[in-house]
């Protein structure tokens, strides 16, 4: 049969997380992205590393759209689930609209593995999925079939079973093989006998999905109008990494990067430990507060001083955070969101830390917010915050969340050379004698960064409030709340820094949607949808949480609704409320999931018809 | 200060081969505690029965039996006594004349009179870290200050040093970043065994098994001096603080003990009263590539003193005259500091090994040959690349 166009493809794969189905969903993303489509990736993995095998809650996924339009989301509901045992089917098939494929590794369909799941009844036998497009591959025996004459034990032929569901996926979707090839060729290179065997059963299924019937026919998705460049896909986390480094590189400051494992943020040490060749000086500390004091410390140093967690980790960093507020020295701190309090969900998404990032210190302690709305941003982002920090010095908050940290995109690397320049001095602007530490910049309001090791500019700075005039410890009150204010001021001015912000859609009509950080996608591909429609409806997305743009109250008035959707409990609506001072309706999901795009359309269509509550949430 | 140096009256003695010193006191600097007069081997001074502005009374020299030796001047925690070359006396071995005290230029004496009580030991200690650091060859702008909160804390606030007086607990992690970014100086740690060992003690452990290049000096009073006489993880047991009014039941730590265990390479005990044996002991630790960790016993009058009612800081100090015992190079499990019992002291452990930044160099090397750069300074100003 001739291949079927099509415009956009979400295909998830899920099985249990000793399935190799990361690597599966990574491996596919990067063919994707080789065939020049444009795409989005959810990888959702289970919090223990290896839950008992079959059960629901070891259930792992990974999600991804792709097309050849622009994507912005990985997609609502997959048009093809691959479940690899019947734990992955009971998790997921929820998510299936009627129609859909559903492609099964009969041989997990066994009576043990189909009662761990909760089945009752086998679904392949017994009508459950008589509304879907069901595809059974007994993916365990052929992968088996194709390796006999190897000597591999059984759970090593075993292993081997997701790279023969992946080259069905290729043939399907007509992916080339040849970007997987590689990697087994660079990942087995040492071990003949493994590279060997994946790559048969690569090929053995890419062979398998021509020949046998059940796959009719395959599937096409146009290439992405993609400007040319050098792209790379890469998670959210990656992108941070980059991004740090690349400030480090443009402000001519050594990155010192300290931090404490903790999900959904350690690749982002991960990834800068790897760059130690290139100049970046990484320190896994023995917790969260020595990181970011050692951070601090580092950026008394001279160096740009970042520390990376998530919600538990900043929690604790809370101290530190005051500290650097009060000495004034350059500070960024990413927090990868996830689902809280406390331990909550690790591995799950959410945006729930805004009101921490924005307050969560004693006394008065203002730092900059800012948020990136996609995986890529995670990278203009870092590299904004370390700019701001380095110019204001003030800590800068970075809030990525898990489903940006993990989910990727294709990115275009940018060249080194045409990234803004960060101009930082360290001149004391004075001589020995009249050198003041807290003298300050007239326009930023930041006092010299004078870095230890000049001679006769020795100076003694602290977590102590400082007289506003000579730097000395002072505990008099009016410099006390002179300080206060002056500390206010100084954030206050870095608005000057924000860019106009860009409305989708028409500048005022019926509602406008406001967001921030990781719903961009839903809420973007939402409002082009309403607007396509012929629905008066326009979205701004925030990247500065704190100050916010000048110009978003002159925004906002010329909207009479306003909907916020957010992963948590209103947030946003509540800073908005309380600085605009009009009514919002908020709009919550906090399921450790991110947004789809049907569940703002539609609370969008029920706000028009007045359906939202007033100031609802 | 407001009342300049009253400068006692010359001796009459013939002139001597070696013009004899003279001694100045700071008359209005003195809070009276006696050390001076109690530990000058000479018993040249006495206290005045006249009283300063704070009323207390400072001390009077006897001109005649002073041979300019120097131990007032280091044991005196308020800085209010030295030692001057008299006018026209012989340059010594090339050295300028000494016309001030031995901490200047290293000490803020603008900063003075300091929060410490009458009494205190951490004056006496940071008396002896100036005199070490004026004499261990590092350059001044070489040296990084960083403490924690405390009483001792405050010592980052009076050097004339780069200084970092950082939240409680968290000195060593933020040296540690200072350290590593900047390898070419000797950062100091200063702070309180509360700072140091209770809130911040994951780091002092963490930052000795990786044999960081700090120096650590901890002042010991066995309280938390600043907050009002609470227990620490020094307090003997018995000993009585404000959240221990029946006498402490915990264990307390041996900190020497605890520092070798962990991986330091520098451990040594010294009590404030040991002012010359500490110097030279600080003067050794920063000159330590590794983790160098030097406790200091010091008297708190105000609280450990009083509250266990054992008398003013100059009983503390014959305290530790009468009771210290010096055994250089013991087995550290052995001096654990039992309450009102004998105190350990000496040259515990002195040992070479690689430190973090070796180690990290070391591993990178061989990983990556020629390709790695060792850490180093980041560069000054005017030379960030475009
Ligand atoms: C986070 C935090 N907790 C508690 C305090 C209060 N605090 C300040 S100093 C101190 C104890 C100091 O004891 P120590 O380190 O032994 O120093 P000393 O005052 O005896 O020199 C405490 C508990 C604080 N400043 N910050
Ligand atoms: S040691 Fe210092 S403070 Fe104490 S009595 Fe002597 S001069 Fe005064
Ligand atoms: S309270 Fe104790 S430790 Fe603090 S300054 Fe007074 S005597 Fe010294």
């Amino acid at each position: 049969m001739e291949p079927l166009e099509v415009s956009a493809v979400t295909i998830r794969v899920a099985g249990d997380s000793g399935d190799g189905i990361q690597l599966t969903g990574s491996q596919f993303t990067a063919s994707t992205g080789l065939a020049g489509n444009d795409l989005a990736t959810f990888p959702d993995y289970p919090a223990e590393i290896r839950a008992p095998a079959g059960t629901t809650y070891g259930v792992s996924g990974y999600q991804i759209q792709f097309s050849g339009l622009d994507v912005l989301t990985p997609g609502d509901d997959p048009d093809m689930l691959v479940a690899f045992n019947p734990a992955a089917l009971k998790v997921n098939l929820k998510d299936l609209r009627p129609g859909a494929a559903v492609l099964v590794n009969t041989d997990a369909f066994t009576d043990a593995n189909l009662k761990k799941a909760g089945w009752s009844a086998d679904p392949l036998k017994d009508g459950s999925l008589s509304s879907y497009r069901v595809l059974e591959v007994p993916v365990g025996m052929l992968t088996a079939n194709a390796l006999k004459d190897l000597a591999l034990s059984a759970p090593q032929a075993g292993r081997c079973k997701n790279f023969f569901v992946l080259g069905i996926l290729y043939w399907l979707y007509e992916r080339p093989l040849e970007p997987t090839l590689a990697f087994i060729r660079r990942t087995f290179a040492k071990k003949p006998l493994l590279l060997e065997a994946n790559t048969r059963v690569l090929q053995a299924g890419n062979a398998f999905a021509e020949t046998e019937e059940l796959f009719e026919r395959t599937y096409r998705v146009r290439k992405a109008p993609i400007a040319p460049g050098t792209y790379r896909n890469l998670t959210g986390n990656e992108a941070a990494a980059l991004g740090l480094a690349a400030a480090a590189e443009r402000s001519g400051h050594p990155l010192f990067y300290a931090s404490y494992p903790i999900t959904p943020a350690s690749e982002i040490l991960q990834a800068l430990a790897k760059m130690k060749p290139y100049g970046v000086r990484t320190f896994q500390a023995e917790d969260e507060i020595a990181a970011v004091v050692a951070a601090i410390g580092a950026s008394y140093g001279g160096h740009l001083g970042v520390t990376g967690t998530s919600g538990p980790g900043l929690a604790l960093k809370t101290e530190a955070v005051g500290l650097a507020v009060m000495a004034e020295l350059p500070l960024v701190v990413v927090d990868v969101q996830r689902g809280g309090p406390s331990t909550g969900l690790p591995t799950k998404t959410e945006q729930a830390d805004l009101l921490q990032a924005l307050f969560g210190r004693h006394g008065e302690s203002p730092v900059c917010v800012l948020a990136p709305a996609t995986p890529g941003e995670c990278f203009s982002s870092a590299f904004e915050a370390c700019a701001l920090a380095m110019k204001y010095r003030v800590p800068v908050l970075v809030l990525s969340d898990g489903y940006l940290g993990n989910g990727s995109e294709p990115w275009k690397v940018p060249k080194l050379a045409e990234l803004p320049k960060i101009d930082v001095s360290h001149e004391p602007g004075c001589p020995p004698e009249s050198f003041l530490p807290y003298r300050r910049d007239p326009e930023t309001l930041a006092r010299p960064w004078v870095v230890p090791g000049m001679p006769g500019f020795e100076h003694r700075i602290g977590g102590l409030e400082k007289d506003a005039a000579t730097g000395q410890v002072s505990y008099d009150a009016e410099n006390h709340e002179a300080m206060v204010h002056l500390r206010a001021e100084k954030v206050a001015r870095m608005a000057r820094e924000i860019p106009a912000t860009s409305v989708l859609g028409g500048p005022d009509g019926d509602l406008l949607v406001v967001g921030w950080g990781s719903t961009y996608g839903a809420i973007t591909t939402a409002v082009r949808a309403l607007r396509a429609e012929g629905k008066k409806v326009s979205a701004v997305h925030l990247r500065h949480l704190n100050p916010l743009p000048p110009d978003l109250p002159g925004i906002l008035k010329r909207f009479p609704k306003i909907l916020v959707p957010e992963m948590n409990l209103g947030q946003l609506s509540w800073l908005l409320r309380a600085h605009i001072l009009r009514p919002i309706e908020g709009f919550s999901k906090v399921q450790g999931r991110p947004f789809k795009v049907s569940e703002i359309r539609e609370r969008v269509l029920q706000s028009l018809a007045g359906e939202g509550g007033a100031d609802g949430r | 200060m407001d009342t300049p140096n009253k400068e006692t009256t010359p001796g009459t003695s013939p002139a001597p081969r070696r013009v004899k010193p003279k001694l100045v006191v700071d008359w209005e600097r003195c809070k009276g505690c006696g050390f001076c007069v109690e530990f000058c081997p000479k018993e040249a001074l006495d206290l005045s029965g006249d009283f300063n502005r704070k009323g207390y009374h400072p001390p009077v020299v006897d001109d005649a039996k002073c041979v300019g030796c120097n131990i007032c001047e280091l044991i005196c925690p308020e800085f209010s006594i030295f030692c001057k070359d008299a006018e026209g006396a012989p340059a010594r071995k090339g050295k300028e004349p000494k016309k001030t005290h031995l901490a200047e230029p290293l000490l803020r004496m603008d900063r003075m009179p300091h929060i410490w009580c009458p009494g205190c030991g951490i004056g006496t200690t940071v008396n002896c870290f100036t005199v070490a650091l004026s004499q261990c060859g590092i350059p001044r702008e070489k040296i990084g200050l960083v403490s924690g909160i405390g009483c001792t804390g405050r010592v980052a606030g009076y050097v004339n040093l780069d200084s970092f007086h950082t939240t409680h607990g968290r000195a060593i992690p933020f040296a540690t970043g200072l350290a590593l970014g900047n390898p070419d100086m000797k950062v100091v740690v200063y702070s309180g065994d509360g700072d140091l060992t209770a809130i911040g003690g994951n780091h002092f452990i963490h930052a000795a098994r990786r044999n960081m290049n700090l120096t650590v000096i901890l002042v010991n009073n066995f309280i938390y001096g600043m907050t009002g006489g609470q227990t620490a993880p020094t307090t003997p047991i018995d000993a009585k603080s404000s959240t221990s009014p029946y006498g402490a039941s915990e264990p307390p730590f041996n900190l020497a003990h605890l520092a070798e265990t962990c991986g330091a390479t520098y451990v040594a005990r010294w009590t404030a009263l040991h002012t010359r044996q500490l110097t030279r002991a600080m003067q050794e630790a920063l000159n330590k590539k590794g983790f160098s960790f030097i406790e200091i016993i010091a008297p708190c009058p105000t609280l450990f003193l009083r509250l266990n009612k054992l008398g003013d800081g100059l009983s503390m100090m014959r305290f530790f005259r009468d009771n210290s015992e010096i055994q250089n190079g013991a087995d550290t499990r052995s001096v654990a500091i039992p309450y009102q019992g004998k105190i350990v002291l000496g040259k515990f452990v002195d040992k070479e090994e690689p430190t973090w930044l070796d180690r990290m160099n070391n591993q990178m090397s061989k990983a990556l040959g020629t390709r790695h750069v060792p850490y180093g300074a980041p560069k000054k100003e005017g030379e960030a690349k475009s």
